[in-house]
């Protein structure tokens, strides 16, 4: 089925098959448009091929670049699965490893797009293991902690990579667990007020200087308040509608739900405890917004009951 | 019915045991059978791609009338050397191409057909220069070591300018490439290639003339019958065999379509066998004008 061209350029790892045909089209020297038209696929721009390509083009593609359709599909986004319409890859690339980058570029001359770096579940490259970075990242703002304080983040880093799987697994199968990550998530991004029991409750404008950058997602990773009080790394809410965050703060996000779900009831009762009033409502109000199954599982105490 | 099928080739005899139905679908489809003449002109072919490459590659020019299986016999040698898919290096290994030569064939024309045939994909304002440079480049990658060019004789439809032109082409791609050219074509074909004295003092001519009443023919008769699954032994004698050749002309196609008519007649029939009586009696359904050329 559909044209064999006489040779291919060798996929990278990971790559997408918009970035490969790009690649194989300037082999030709030709655009990407005339290559597609000339495989005959239905689709000929980038975020097209790689999120809209249809069944006879998997299979058009796989025949012209001489590999299998399970690998062709391996090589694009995955279809929708779940009603979540914000929680799917990205159009434009939300990370890249620096390493990676470097390697393609002493290879080729194109640019190379690479699956995960549209993903924003992943904080670390693949093939190479290096953290990754913000994309365009000559700007200092936009530095990545994770590789500035390779210590502190290398504890974190294994919480981190099974929180990044539950989020992943959730995302794209129809894996349901008893609370959702998602919600999960925005509890952890959720400001934190001075610890009821410790710290005295500071008048205005102490008390929004001194609460303004802690997130919940500090009582479950050792040594984050510290961090905390250097660099605002968590600063807004993780919702459903804005999922990308710098790589940095979702490596503690990850961290942390991964430890809160370990023991959700526990974590919960901690959570509330650490909590003076303003803050504790909110939690109650986002505990209320939880699926019933959810709420038995965090609070069984709960009015719900 | 278990016929012996003793008189029959190994393939032949296996479809016996299909449906008269199926025997017909069979042999109305178009099939290769080895005759002694074809195989003697595939040996020379497998003898050219067998040689190594030098700067001065020999090749063949094939002449003969239409109808005489230039044209199956390149699609054969084609067929037995096809293109493999080098997984290390990602790139398909084609020792043997084989094109058409368009109707007005031009230097911008052929090389676009060439790009085609190994699916090459070209902007159709590239230049000349820009479809020559993908085309060497891709032939070299594909290790294409024998161009086999069909209807050769078109080459005469362009002025004498681009014949001229053309010629040198084809005799550039096999010095740049080193690769052997085997050109295919009518009478004609001869005073196309002659344009160019060097390319045609590298062609050895190979000429595949009308068939005659010779032991030859008996030999493609018997190869034809002896690949018809018939369940009864076809008995044929020397005064049918040169009626067969007075209702051919001599013709490789029309020698062939004619006993592929009279199998099926038979299976039709029950009679199972080709005999001298069944030719006699046959008349074609259309009355096409021999090709003499």
């Amino acid at each position: 089925m559909g044209t064999k061209l006489p040779f291919v350029p060798r996929p990278f790892a990971g790559e997408m098959l918009s970035s490969w045909l790009r690649r194989t089209a300037a082999e030709y020297a030709v655009s990407l448009k005339h290559l597609t038209h000339h495989l005959e696929l239905s689709v000929s721009k980038p975020m097209e091929i790689d999120h809209a390509s249809t069944r006879n083009d998997i299979e058009r593609a796989a025949a012209a670049l001489s590999v299998t359709a399970a690998e062709i599909r391996d090589m694009i986004h995955s279809p929708l699965k779940m009603p979540f319409i914000r929680l799917r890859e990205m159009y434009l690339p939300v990370q890249v490893c620096t390493r990676c980058r470097a390697s393609h570029a002493r290879s080729t001359a194109e640019p190379v797009a690479i699956k995960a770096w549209f993903e924003y579940w992943q904080i670390e490259c693949q093939q190479c293991t290096l953290p990754f970075s913000p994309p365009g990242g000559t700007n200092i703002n936009r530095c990545n902690p994770a590789r500035e304080e390779p210590e502190w983040f290398g504890q974190i880093l294994p919480s981190a990579r099974r929180g990044a799987a539950q989020l992943k697994r959730f995302v794209l199968t129809r894996h349901r667990p008893s609370v959702s990550p998602i919600a999960i998530l925005r509890l952890l991004s959720m400001r934190l007020g001075p610890p009821a029991s410790t710290e005295p409750w500071l008048p205005w404008p102490t008390r929004r200087r001194s609460g303004s950058h802690h997130c919940i997602a500090e009582l479950f990773l050792p040594g984050l308040r510290e961090r905390l009080n250097q660099h605002p790394l968590v600063q807004t809410l993780w919702t459903e509608r804005r999922p990308v965050r710098l790589v940095t703060a979702r490596t503690i996000l990850y961290a942390a739900m991964a430890n809160f779900l370990a023991d959700p009831m526990a974590a919960y009762r901690r959570t509330v405890d650490a909590l003076a009033w303003p803050r504790r409502q909110a939690v109650e109000r986002w505990l209320d917004q939880l699926p019933e199954h959810s709420v038995r599982v965090l609070s069984p105490q709960s009015p719900l009951d | 019915m278990n016929p012996d099928p003793s008189h029959l080739a190994p393939a032949a005899a296996a479809l016996l045991r299909c449906t008269d139905g199926e025997r017909i679908a069979v042999m109305r489809e178009e099939r290769w059978i080895t005759y002694p003449r074809a195989r003697r002109s595939l040996e020379l072919l497998n003898d050219l791609l067998a040689r190594p490459r030098t700067t001065r590659m020999p090749g063949f020019a094939i002449y003969a009338d239409s109808g005489m299986g230039k044209t199956m016999l390149m699609e054969r040698f084609r067929r037995a050397h096809p293109a493999s898919f080098d997984s290390a290096e990602r790139r398909l290994i084609t020792p043997v191409l084989a094109l058409q030569m368009a109707s007005h064939p031009t230097e911008r024309r052929f090389y676009g057909q060439l790009l085609t045939t190994i699916g090459v994909p070209f902007p159709p304002r590239a230049t000349v220069l820009d479809l020559e440079t993908q085309a060497l480049r891709n032939l070299r990658r594909m290790e294409v070591k024998l161009l086999m060019l069909d209807e050769v004789h078109n080459i005469l439809a362009g002025s004498a300018k681009e014949q001229r032109i053309l010629l040198n082409l084809l005799r550039y791609l096999s010095n740049e490439l080193q690769i052997s050219l085997v050109c295919l074509g009518v009478a004609e074909a001869r005073q196309a290639i002659g344009g160019d004295i060097q390319l045609a003092r590298r062609l050895d001519e190979l000429l595949l003339p009308r068939w005659q009443g010779d032991e030859e023919f008996q030999e493609l008769v018997l190869a034809i019958v002896r690949n018809l699954p018939l369940k009864a032994k076809s008995q044929i004698s020397a005064r049918a065999l040169r009626q067969v050749l007075q209702l051919t002309d001599g013709l490789t196609a029309g020698i062939f379509s004619l006993f592929n008519a009279l199998a099926i007649d038979a299976v039709t029939s029950g009679a199972e066998c080709i005999s001298d009586d069944s030719i006699t009696a046959w008349q074609p359904t259309s009355r096409t004008a021999a090709a003499f050329a």
